[in-house]
């Protein structure tokens, strides 16, 4: 080998060397700045899945009436279709379920079929509660269409389709979109609101005697939409009784109810949330005397 | 002559002595015999309440609170009174038990009795008879002392022997 | 586990929840959060976790309220036709009824009545038509209307209406039919059925007190039995003084008043027959026996005997008869008081060494010590619905004091030099005792408290007082 060949080679060795050290640091390479790790924001709710995937309706949507009545008998791939461009969703199939009443749903107050579904749903999601358990799918279809029975519609491979939707027609006339449902903290908000609205009255009602404040009473309330009260409320529950006490639980009855109608009707509270579930249109307060 | 001066000498004697025995008001009358302590006022029976009062050392014992014992100045006092019942055996005397406002009621009734019967069981022991001790109980009823201090207090918790006649 | 986080946090929160609220007791209300408590329920409603709302429903979460005198408006009782009456003209009853229900409701410290000018006269008509807006706009939510009527008999006719003004609702009315000589008692029953209504409680107004009037100087104080109305009126006389006399006692049925006489210097308990006015001796015992105490059902007379220094509890048939011995320990035993349903007795012994309470069997088995705290205790009395004992606590100065029968939860109701034997009222919520001044000049007043400590007030007397007792409501 002789001299040039010795320099080019030193210089291609060198330079290999150099190409190589540069390399292994780095210093060609454009660095991505790694990502921050994201920062998942954890709320301490025990039911997060609810609100998130499958919304309660406990107001059944309104009907969305179909343009002719079909057969229940019909292929359910049908109603598929045609229920891609309604704006709710799921869309009720009205083929799928018992034919629907051709008069438009009688203008009932949306909030009676609702009165009725918390009752019935109150235990299930009780047990839901405390068990604390990622709700299944299953569990959110049998729940959500306010009934138990996760009754298989028709359609088969398209039972999906059915999810939230109930085997009774609604007779609702509710236009609220389905999505926007109570959240935990929306009710906080509205229950907070209430109560400060009625906090004056409550100051105002008379201990009757020592003990009474053990005593806790829980009244029903149904508003329509201009805040005023539908009826009397109706005392449905109270503890703390004791032999000391029980004589004073009439007056503290009496004050709950007071408390509420001596500050009717609630203001400012949002429309939007009237009658959704665990909307102002029915609730339920707790009161008792301070001490 | 000599009748004559002998009838006079007689007549004059007997003159003399008639006017001698004749009733005559003295000045002034010496002094009625009586008891000789008392200057003036009335006489004080022997065996009655002021008898007994002025001749014993106190016809009130004292306690001190919530007790009835009988302390050694009380024994003293009980102990001249057993002398003057002795001389008396048929005088019928009474036990008062009295209390102090700081107790209540009925516990001071009480409480009473049972001073009036601790001063009747030690006259007992001493040999008056029971049958001529009646005891009876005031509480706090009937106070000597009025100040609601420890002095008034004490002065108020006794027992007072009452001779009945 | 962080799911059980939040019910922690919100539990401390609900610790402090009545904290807050009571801050808010009465006063203009700042906006806070819904102030949850602790759930027990008893129901079987379910219970959210504090602070959560439950899924499908909304609870609001309240806590208000007061400890102040209800505001209460009670206008003069109109009359249709002025009528005279064998108890005064009708529009005149009608002034004094309405007073009555107003001292009533005022004395016992739960109530605020209106009064002055705000207070005007209504009409007939309007005693079924109230006017709501009126008394709701002056924030008196509770209203008492009534009329007057003479009846063509003789007897009077009071209607009482109790409305509220807020709801615009009557809330209860009663008619009472009384002969003149008894027409406060209308007032007095109108009283009760709005304090009931009200309250919770049980009736009272319509009762009567007996006690010892007293008067002359302290040495020697003159005592006579006297009987009144709880409000005052009606006050009588019933001895003349002449003989010291002490705790009297109304028997449940109201016929006899049982109390301790110094008549012919031989202290003992004496029967005094209301209706002929005529006394007898109970005990025929030469031994001083005093402190008598009648039974509920008026049977018997629980009282105390001094036999040879010795005190112990006895019991005798009202209608007199063999006394039976309850308790012979060697202490004083005395001032005994029976349960409500007659099964058991307290009293107070010093076997221990000081006074204290203690509670037997009515026939004197199972004696048991229930006061253990600093100091001493007397004069027990049972509460008409069971629940406490009353007494009179000496520790240092006398207070009035309650307790449970079992010795729990004891506390002073009074502060003053010497307060002393307590009495209860039908409803057992008020106690009525005496209240003694220091000194060469001191007297005793009758004074009465509610069980919470309010309403501490002076009883007015013609002349000075002490041993009250607060007879049974009246049928």
């Amino acid at each position: 080998m002789d001299r040039a060949e010795k320099a080019g080679l030193g210089i291609a060795v060198v330079g290999h060397v150099l190409l190589f050290g540069a390399l292994s640091l780095g210093l060609f390479s454009h660095k991505q700045p790694e990502p921050p790790p994201r920062s998942i924001e954890v709320s301490l709710v025990d039911k997060v899945g609810l609100e998130a995937t499958a919304p309660q309706s406990l107001t059944p949507p309104a009907q969305s009436k179909a343009p002719e009545l079909g057969n229940p008998e019909d292929a359910p791939a049908k109603p598929a279709e045609e229920s891609e461009p309604e704006p709710t969703p799921p869309a009720p199939q009205p083929k799928a379920a018992p034919p629907p009443k051709p008069a438009p749903a009688p203008p009932k107050p949306p909030e009676k079929p609702a009165v009725k579904k918390p009752d019935a749903a109150k235990a299930p999601p009780t047990r839901e509660a405390t068990t604390a358990a990622k709700p299944t799918r299953a569990e959110a279809q049998a729940t959500g269409a306010g009934t138990r029975q996760g009754k298989t519609p028709r359609g088969g491979a398209l039972g999906d389709i059915m999810r939230g939707i109930g085997a009774q027609p609604s007779k609702s006339t509710s236009q609220a979109p389905q999505a926007a449902t109570m959240s935990a903290q929306a009710a906080m908000d509205i229950a907070s609101k209430i109560q400060q609205q009625v906090q004056p009255c409550a100051n105002q009602q008379v201990k009757p005697g020592p003990g009474a404040e053990r005593i806790r009473v829980v009244i029903h309330l149904k508003l329509r939409r201009d805040g005023t009260l539908i009826g009397n409320p109706e005392v449905v529950g109270y503890d703390g009784t004791d032999d000391d006490n029980s004589r004073y639980l009439d007056r503290v009855k009496d004050n709950a109810i007071a408390t509420f109608k001596h500050c009717s009707p609630l203001r400012d509270l949002p429309q939007e949330l009237y009658d959704v579930p665990r909307g102002w249109s029915d609730f339920k307060m707790r009161y008792k005397l301070p001490g | 002559m000599a009748r004559l001066t002998n009838m006079l000498l007689v007549a004059a004697a007997l003159a003399a002595t008639t006017t001698g025995c004749a009733k005559k008001h003295p000045a002034e009358l010496p002094p009625v015999a009586g008891p000789a302590q008392e200057p003036s006022g009335p006489s004080i029976r022997p065996g009655s309440r002021a008898d007994f009062e002025r001749s014993v050392l106190s016809n009130t014992i004292h306690f001190a609170l919530d007790k009835y014992d009988i302390d050694p100045q009380s024994q003293r006092i009980l102990d001249s009174q057993v002398q003057w019942l002795r001389q008396w055996p048929n005088v019928p005397i009474s036990l008062e038990g009295h209390c102090d406002e700081r107790g209540t009621r009925e516990y001071n009734l009480a409480l009473g009795d049972r001073r009036a019967n601790a001063a009747k069981n030690y006259l007992v022991a001493r040999g008056v008879n029971p049958g001529r001790i009646s005891t009876i109980s005031y509480g706090k009823e009937r106070p000597l002392a009025l100040g609601s201090d420890e002095a008034s207090w004490a002065q108020n918790r006794r027992a007072v022997t009452i001779v009945l006649n | 586990m962080t799911l059980f986080r939040p019910m922690l946090i919100a539990a401390l929160l609900a610790g402090t929840a009545p904290l807050a609220a009571a801050a808010q007791q009465a006063a203009s209300p700042a906006p806070v959060a819904p102030q949850p408590s602790a759930p027990a329920p008893q129901t079987g409603s379910p219970t959210p976790a504090p602070g959560q709302q439950p899924p499908g429903e909304m609870i609001v979460d309240v806590v208000g309220g007061t400890s102040a005198p209800a505001q209460i408006a009670i206008p003069p009782m109109p009359t249709a036709e002025v009528q005279q009456t064998a108890a005064g003209s009708t529009d005149v009853l009608g002034r004094e009824l309405a007073l009555i229900v107003t001292n009533d409701l005022k004395n016992s410290g739960l109530f605020n009545p209106v009064s002055g000018e705000a207070l005007h006269n209504i009409s007939y008509p309007e005693v079924t038509s109230p006017g709501f807006e009126y008394w709701a706009g002056a924030g008196v939510q509770a209203l008492v209307q009534g009329f007057v009527r003479a009846n063509g008999d003789g007897t009077l006719t009071v209607g009482c209406y109790l409305y509220d003004t807020y709801a615009r609702s009557e809330l209860t009315r009663q008619g009472f039919v009384v002969p003149p000589s008894d027409w406060r008692r209308a007032g007095h029953k109108c009283a009760d059925m709005v304090y009931t209504r009200l309250t919770g409680e049980g009736p009272y107004f319509d009762s009567r007190v007996v006690y010892v009037s007293e008067s002359g100087p302290k040495g020697h104080r003159i005592k006579r039995l006297a009987i009144m109305d709880q409000d005052g009126a009606n006050h009588r006389f019933l001895t003349n003084g002449q003989s010291i006399v002490l705790t009297p006692r109304l028997s449940p049925d109201q016929r006899s008043i049982v109390y301790m006489s110094y008549l012919n210097d031989r202290p003992s308990i004496y029967v005094y027959d209301i209706g002929t006015g005529r006394q007898r001796l109970l005990v025929p015992d030469t031994n001083l026996n005093f402190a008598p105490r009648v039974s509920p059902d008026s049977r018997w007379v629980l009282f105390s005997m001094a036999v040879a220094g010795n005190t112990d509890v006895y019991r005798v048939p009202l209608a007199g008869g063999t006394p039976q011995r309850l308790t012979d320990a060697p202490g004083i035993d005395t001032g005994g008081s029976y349960s409500p349903d007659g099964g058991r007795i307290v009293f107070e012994s010093d076997r221990s060494g000081s006074q204290q309470l203690y509670v037997m069997n009515a026939d004197g088995t199972q004696q048991q010590r229930i006061s253990f705290g600093g100091g001493s205790y007397a004069t027990p009395v049972w509460s008409p619905r069971g629940d406490l004992i009353a007494y009179t606590h000496m520790q240092g100065n006398f207070r009035i004091g309650v307790m449970s029968p079992v010795g729990a939860g004891e506390r002073n109701l009074t502060d003053d030099w010497q307060d002393e034997g307590p009495s209860w009222s039908p409803n057992g919520r008020v106690l009525m005792f005496f209240r003694a001044t220091q000194g060469g000049s001191g007297v005793a007043d009758l004074w009465s408290v509610d069980l919470t400590g309010v309403a501490l007030r002076r009883i007015p007397t013609p002349l000075d007082g002490s041993d009250p007792s607060w007879g049974p409501l009246r049928p």
